[in-house]
């Protein structure tokens, strides 16, 4: 599903858009710093604040990420669904370990730290095509 | 299916085919590569302890063969990271240290865990807008975008840091991991060679301060490690004994720490002139110095009359600090000695043995009474190479303890 040719979008270079909704229905657009890539048929985000992403998650696991290709910066869209939370592992490790090396440059370990890795399911990956030729304004 | 669908299905494999073959040879040039660069590093290694050497040589190979740019290498030095070799960096930023745990290298180093980091510059924005703190100046490419760290391990032992850095957003992939992975491993050993050769070396040198060198070298030994009780060696050598006039009586005007500062100011006036007149020290008893000169009496001779004038500007120096003069009495004699190791098993020392050592020490014993610095005995005399540059003044006949015949004795002072 991931193609090795998206991973670059993966990579935390131009942060990600993530839409999820509440139990009302009410839409909710915030940036992630970066939708890690776990396998070919998994991503994964960072849980560092309790935010509205995550409250929302808990009510709907169906989410909608989008991502920035840093080379042609073409816009990807994942459909998402949370399948689990890691509190430990391999991957909350890598998380966890970069998360650390950037805080820790300005005093913010203690702050910016990890509390989960939010593990999703990718159910497509699409091209967003519009957006690559924004109609010119004359 | 018709004819041209065919040969438009058979074009279309054949370019994936060739696609896919330019695929494996890109990857079997890489890996050609990968064995080249290793097989010269561990060459590399062999061949030099300098570690400096050693990383400039490494750091250009990977820049060469894999394009990492801009690389570093810091060492952990008491629970820091610090920058011993960079590569391609504007500013060097050799000897700028990282605490444990702290950037992308600290936290490498403490969690013992390769890192792979990209879109750097967006990160570290996110984070200081948010917290509205600046970053701590850490040593970096200026601009870095992306960033590798890999610790250096020998077993459980963390030695140091390897980092390559790229002002590029997404400069690194697995393949780059990969290929670090295996050149940290012969860097740590590398940095673990050297730094067990170093300790080596600084065990020698503390060692040749106890017994020295030139004593090892009369008995044909390179090292400390090669002697054995009861080696010896018998030559004809000369010796110089010399000691502080009514250094007692001095001494109990001082404390302790005093008498120790003073002693070690006064040996480390006197103690230089020995090795520059190519003689060593045998040992220090208190404030006096015996000292051997395998090669020839003239270099005694010189070395009793420098110490004279070094005696002087001495007195000099410690008049400002309020003390009164002190006088020395210098003895030389000539003869066989044997050169050895002595003790037992457990504790061993190098030493030199025989009559000529008690007729040096007596000969220093009478400079006193005879009010004179420098006293040599007639042997020495006879046996100098060019007595023409001294005025030798006979001071008559001193006996010696348990020798039947007296010693012809000379005053000696520099032919101007």
């Amino acid at each position: 599903m991931i193609a090795e040719d998206l991973i670059p979008a993966l990579q935390g270079i131009v942060p990600a858009w993530i839409v999820t909704t509440s139990d009302e229905n009410i839409p909710n657009c915030t940036c992630v710093s970066q939708v890690y890539p776990v396998d070919e048929t998994h991503v994964a985000i960072s849980n560092q604040f309790f935010s509205k992403t995550f409250r929302n998650l808990q009510n709907n696991k169906h989410a909608v990420v989008q991502v920035i290709h840093p080379a042609d910066n073409s816009m990807w869209v994942l459909e998402i669904e949370h399948v689990r939370t890691e509190t430990e592992g391999a991957l909350f490790d890598e998380m966890d370990m970069q998360l650390a090396a950037i805080a820790s440059m300005s005093n913010m370990e203690d702050v910016f730290k990890l509390q989960s890795a939010y593990v999703f399911k990718v159910h497509s990956v699409s091209h967003l095509t519009e957006a690559q030729h924004p109609a010119k304004s004359i | 299916m018709s004819e041209t669908g065919l040969s438009h299905e058979i074009k279309q494999q054949m370019s994936e085919n060739q696609r896919q073959i330019d695929q494996l040879n890109d990857q079997l040039s890489r890996k050609t590569d990968e064995i080249k660069i290793i097989q010269t590093i561990s060459s590399e290694i062999l061949n030099t302890l300098d570690l400096e050497v050693l990383f400039g040589n490494i750091m250009s190979l990977m820049h060469e063969v894999f394009g990492f740019e801009h690389c570093m290498i810091l060492l952990n030095e008491d629970e820091q990271l610090r920058v011993a070799a960079s590569h391609g960096h504007e500013d060097q930023g050799i000897g700028m240290t990282v605490p444990m745990g702290k950037g992308v290298i600290g936290t490498v180093a403490q969690r013992r865990k390769i890192m792979r980091m990209m879109g750097l510059r967006t990160r570290r924005r996110y984070v200081q807008r948010t917290a509205g703190a600046d970053a701590d100046a850490l040593p970096s490419l200026k601009d870095a975008d992306s960033q590798i760290a890999i610790p250096l391990q020998v077993k459980d032992k963390l030695v140091g840091v390897y980092t390559v850095e790229s002002d590029k957003a997404n400069a690194f992939d697995a393949l780059d991991e990969e290929i670090l992975t295996i050149v940290s491993n012969q860097v740590a050993a590398a940095i673990d060679n050297a730094s067990a050769y170093n300790e080596l070396q600084k065990l020698a040198e503390a060692n040749s301060r106890f017994v020295p060198r030139q004593f090892l070298r009369l008995l044909g030994k390179e090292s400390i490690t090669e002697t054995e009780l009861d080696d010896q060696i018998e030559s004809a050598m000369t010796v110089l004994f010399s000691d502080i006039r009514d250094f007692t009586p001095l001494s109990e005007s001082m404390s302790p720490a005093e008498t120790f500062a003073f002693v070690n100011d006064y040996l480390g006036t006197m103690a230089p002139v020995i090795r520059e007149h190519g003689g060593f020290i045998d040992k220090y008893i208190g404030d006096a110095i015996m000292a051997i000169f395998p090669n020839s009496p003239g270099e005694a001779v010189a070395a009793g009359l420098k110490m004279e004038q070094h005696l002087a500007l001495f007195n000099t120096r410690t008049a400002e600090q309020g003390r009164p003069p002190i006088r020395i009495g210098i003895g030389i004699h000539t003869g066989p000695l044997v050169a050895g190791i002595v003790g037992f098993a457990e504790r061993l020392e190098g030493t030199v043995i025989g009559d000529c050592v008690n007729t040096a020490s007596r000969l220093e014993g009478v400079t006193k009474e005879l009010s004179v610095t420098l006293l040599v005995s007639e042997t020495v005399v006879n046996e100098l190479a060019d007595e023409s540059e001294y005025v030798f003044n006979s001071l008559g006949e001193v006996a010696v303890k348990g020798k039947a015949q007296k010693v012809q004795v000379f005053g000696v002072t520099e032919r101007l």
